[in-house]
């Protein structure tokens, strides 16, 4: 067993192989944030936020939080920008809005608040578009939020609330939801989403004190009843605090299908018994656990470890080169066979050592891979699909792996170099493009709208090495039911081919080089 | 003891052995002469088991190479004629990788490798790329290699092979000390010469078919160095030397083959007839024309 470590260590602890570790390490990170920048196009955030300034001193206030897709906590960093709005220049351009201050923060775990004070010019000139006499009708203050994250990005205009004396004078745009305080002196924003069968609010407010309570009515419709009677039929959430407040119900427990709630209403209730009441805000519907398909199915697509599967067959050919073909080209393999081993032993313990290497190398970039795609998202790859790639990258690199290891016990040096560079092409590249002609001449150039020239497809990667991947994306794809069934691949199948690739070069490898002269 | 058993060999169509057979004893040292492409480095190849052989077996202490390859390893060093080794190695890193090879413990190899390569003048290149050492320090990494387990029976092949002096006297004693320790020494050279004063007996070997084998003591009585004399007298002095041998003119010169007596009594004898010796000396290549006669009596 000694030299197979020996062997293992070398193979492995090469330089070539650690730099090209090191590369699938990187890359493996590399490919999580691919993985996320495509994520951040195809599923959506939800940010909530308000600001408001004291005119009277120029303080500001800020709160501000986001959801991802799935409704967990999202880290975001956030850019604001308080400033002038212009609603009759075109949303695109650069006077559309003209920025007076800003800020930038990181919001860890959704939550943020900040607290500013604003300087007299900038106050100024807030003061004076807002006012209702002087200021063209087309310029309000106004507040522009840009968040970024792995998992979506999102740049709107939120609310901004000015507190003139002891009123809220102006509030622009009126954009999400807010409380308003009939009276003057509370303001918030809330946001009501259902998820199945829980709904969930949450409300960032800025409350005057103490002691106030939370309360929640769910409509049919967008109208919100009126009178007393309206008062009595809300539910009780909680208490309200001033910045994040989260509540869950649970619609079946209270018998409410949530398929015809379409809107809730929301008050809070101070401790001298007044009631602020909210708009009539619409339910936003949310289906969690695409996140988690969506990044698997990115993640196996072919941005994320097709490409993988498709570089690392040259560390694999390289392997081959530098345990057998360079130092039996080289006539180096005799000096070695002199000492008390066979030649089983030779062949047999430099195969196991690079095979080894190609499995802790394809570990090593999968948990690179899983390991920084959670850092960034928060969601990796789940254990059983984790299962399913590793074992469909390894057969692929393993298959190819023993056909160089087959071409290396004849070929010496640069010769074996060229012919498995040739392989590497053809089975890459060549051998899809002969699919592609075979299925146009088979089914005509409409083939892609048909399941035929699929078919084709996957019985074609029964016969090449490196496409046995693509088995392993398919089942994932099954299983997360963004492919369709295909019925030609069988699992039963797919096993054979792989073990029949990975053990015939093996086996024909040992006929060539039991008896093969090892000098140069 | 090392034995080659009817050994036969092809490279293609290349018949490259054809039934060679020969043994070296137990404190023996035998040489293994043959022009290059003789045949030697094959026959060795296959005696340490790198190279199957078409026919025939190599016996080390009794264990055939082909059926018991390593146990037989075992029991055989080996110098190669140009020793390769993977080159990216350092010395130290090969020596260790080989001796796990050896079954031998990292601590013990260790201990080892400093042992042995510094007393093979080694020790100052521990750290160097095996693709860096010279061809004397490459027989000399090999040598030390093959001293990992002390083996019985070595084989050296044309170790002296563009080595300076101290590397020829360092590998002529290495020879005799393995020699009175009881081991089985084959020493190829494609130079009679080389081995002689070294090897007990010489195994001739041509265009892959052995020839014979002569004992060192044989060699030297029948391949006596021819004596070139100038003398002032020519045609009397062929009368007189027929006397000791066969004599044959040369330019300016005589040459006496085979002498039958010293070179004193073959002077006197000349000076008893007035014929002066001019000049007097002793043809070096004694031991090759034997080899050459060999060859040609055998070719043919
Ligand atoms: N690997 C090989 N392939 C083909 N021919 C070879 C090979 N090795 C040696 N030969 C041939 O075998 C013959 C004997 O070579 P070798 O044993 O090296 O001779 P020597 O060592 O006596 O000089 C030579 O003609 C040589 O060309
Ligand atoms: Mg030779």
């Amino acid at each position: 067993m000694k030299p197979l470590f020996y062997d293992f260590k070398r193979s492995f602890l090469r330089p070539a192989t650690v730099l090209s570790l090191v590369a699938f390490i990187v890359i493996g990170v590399g490919l999580s944030y691919i993985v996320t920048t495509t994520l951040s196009t195809s599923v959506r955030i939800y940010t909530e936020g308000f600001g408001k300034i004291d005119l009277s001193n120029g303080n500001f206030i800020f709160y501000f939080n986001a959801y991802d897709a799935n409704l967990k906590p999202l880290n975001s960093n956030v850019a604001i920008y308080l400033g002038i709005m212009n609603t009759s220049a075109n949303s695109l351009s650069a006077d559309a809005f003209q920025t007076l201050k800003s800020w930038t923060f990181k919001a860890t775990n959704g939550f943020y608040a900040l607290n500013d004070t604003i300087n007299e010019s900038v106050l100024s000139q807030i003061m004076s578009s807002q006012s209702t006499t002087n200021a063209p009708s087309n310029m309000f203050p106004g507040l522009r939020i840009q968040v970024s994250s792995s998992l979506g990005v999102s740049d709107e205009i939120i609310g901004l609330a000015m507190k003139e004396g002891d009123r809220y004078a102006y509030i622009t745009p009126f954009g999400g939801f807010s409380i308003i305080d009939q009276s003057g002196n509370m303001i918030g924003d809330v946001w009501a989403y259902l998820n199945k069968d829980e709904l969930m609010l949450t409300a960032l407010l800025d409350l005057p004190g103490n002691g106030f309570t939370f309360r929640c009515a769910i409509l049919n419709s967008t109208l919100i009843p009126q009178g007393a009677e309206a008062l009595n039929n809300t539910i009780y959430l909680g208490e309200a605090n001033s910045g994040l407040n989260v509540y869950k119900l649970n619609l079946s427990d209270m018998n409410i299908s949530s398929s015809s709630i379409s809107n809730v209403y929301l008050t809070v209730e101070g401790p001298d018994g007044k009631i602020y009441s909210s708009f009539s805000l619409p339910i936003e519907r949310v289906s969690t656990g695409r996140l988690q398909g969506e990044i698997e199915s990115i993640s196996t697509g072919s941005a994320g470890l097709a490409l993988f599967s498709l570089f690392f067959p040259i560390v694999v050919l390289y392997i081959a080169y530098a345990l057998i073909a360079k130092p039996k080209g080289m006539g180096a393999l005799e000096f070695l066979l002199a000492r008390p081993i066979s030649r089983w032993d030779v062949y047999i313990s430099r195969f196991t050592a690079g095979a080894l290497t190609t499995l802790v190398s394809s570990a090593v970039f999968l948990l690179a891979f899983d390991a920084s795609l959670m850092l960034i998202t928060g969601y990796g790859i789940s254990a059983s699909h984790l299962v399913i790639i590793f074992l469909g990258i390894l057969s692929s690199l393993l298959a190819f792996y023993s056909v160089c290891y087959m071409l290396s016990t004849v070929l010496g040096g640069s010769k074996y170099l060229s012919l498995s560079i040739l392989l590497y092409l053809f089975f890459t590249m060549i051998y899809n493009i002969i699919i592609v002609i075979l299925g146009t001449e088979l089914y005509g150039t409409g083939m892609y709208l048909s399941n035929n020239f699929a078919r084709l497809q996957y019985i074609s990667y029964y016969f090449n090495p490196i496409g046995l991947v693509n088995f392993a994306s398919y089942f994932i794809g099954r299983s997360l039911n963004t492919m369709q069934e295909i019925s030609v691949v069988n699992p039963y199948l797919v096993v054979v081919s792989a073990i029949l690739w990975i053990a015939l070069p093996i086996v024909i490898g040992w006929l060539l080089f039991r008896k093969a002269n090892l000098s140069r | 003891m090392i034995e080659i058993k009817n050994v036969s060999k092809s490279f293609g169509n290349h018949k490259v052995l054809e039934d060679v057979s020969f043994t070296v004893e137990n404190g023996e040292i035998a040489g293994y002469v043959g022009l290059n492409g003789a045949g030697k480095t094959t026959t060795i190849r296959i005696a340490v088991g790198v190279l199957p052989p078409d026919n025939g077996d190599a016996i080390i202490d009794g264990i055939s190479v082909t059926k018991e390859k390593k146990r037989a390893s075992e029991r055989i060093g080996w110098v190669p004629e140009l020793p390769i080794f993977e080159t990216d190695f350092k010395v130290i890193d090969y020596f260790l990788y080989i001796a796990g090879y050896y079954g031998i413990s990292v601590d013990s190899a260790k201990r080892l490798a400093k042992e042995k390569l510094e007393m093979l003048e080694l020790g100052n290149a521990l750290n160097m790329k095996l693709a860096a050492l010279s061809q004397g320090m490459k027989k000399r990494f090999a040598l030390a290699v093959s001293l990992i387990n002390d083996p019985p029976n070595f084989i050296f092949d044309e170790v002296l092979n563009g080595l300076d002096p101290q590397g020829i006297v360092f590998f002529r004693e290495l020879a005799l000390k393995f020699k009175s320790q009881g081991k089985a020494v084959l020493f190829s050279s494609h130079i009679l010469s080389e081995v002689q004063g070294i090897a007990d007996k010489v195994v001739f070997i041509h265009k892959g078919k052995i020839l014979g084998v002569y004992k060192m003591n044989e060699i030297a009585d029948i391949a006596k160095p021819a004596i070139i004399l100038k003398v002032d007298k020519v045609n009397e002095s062929l009368y007189v030397l027929k006397e000791f041998g066969k004599a044959e003119v040369r330019g300016e010169s005589i040459a006496l083959l085979d002498p039958s007596a010293s070179t004193g009594e073959i002077v006197k004898a000349l000076l008893e007839h007035g014929i002066n010796v001019l000049e007097l000396k002793q043809e070096e290549k004694g031991l090759e024309e034997f080899f050459f006669r060999l060859i040609k009596d055998g070719g043919n």
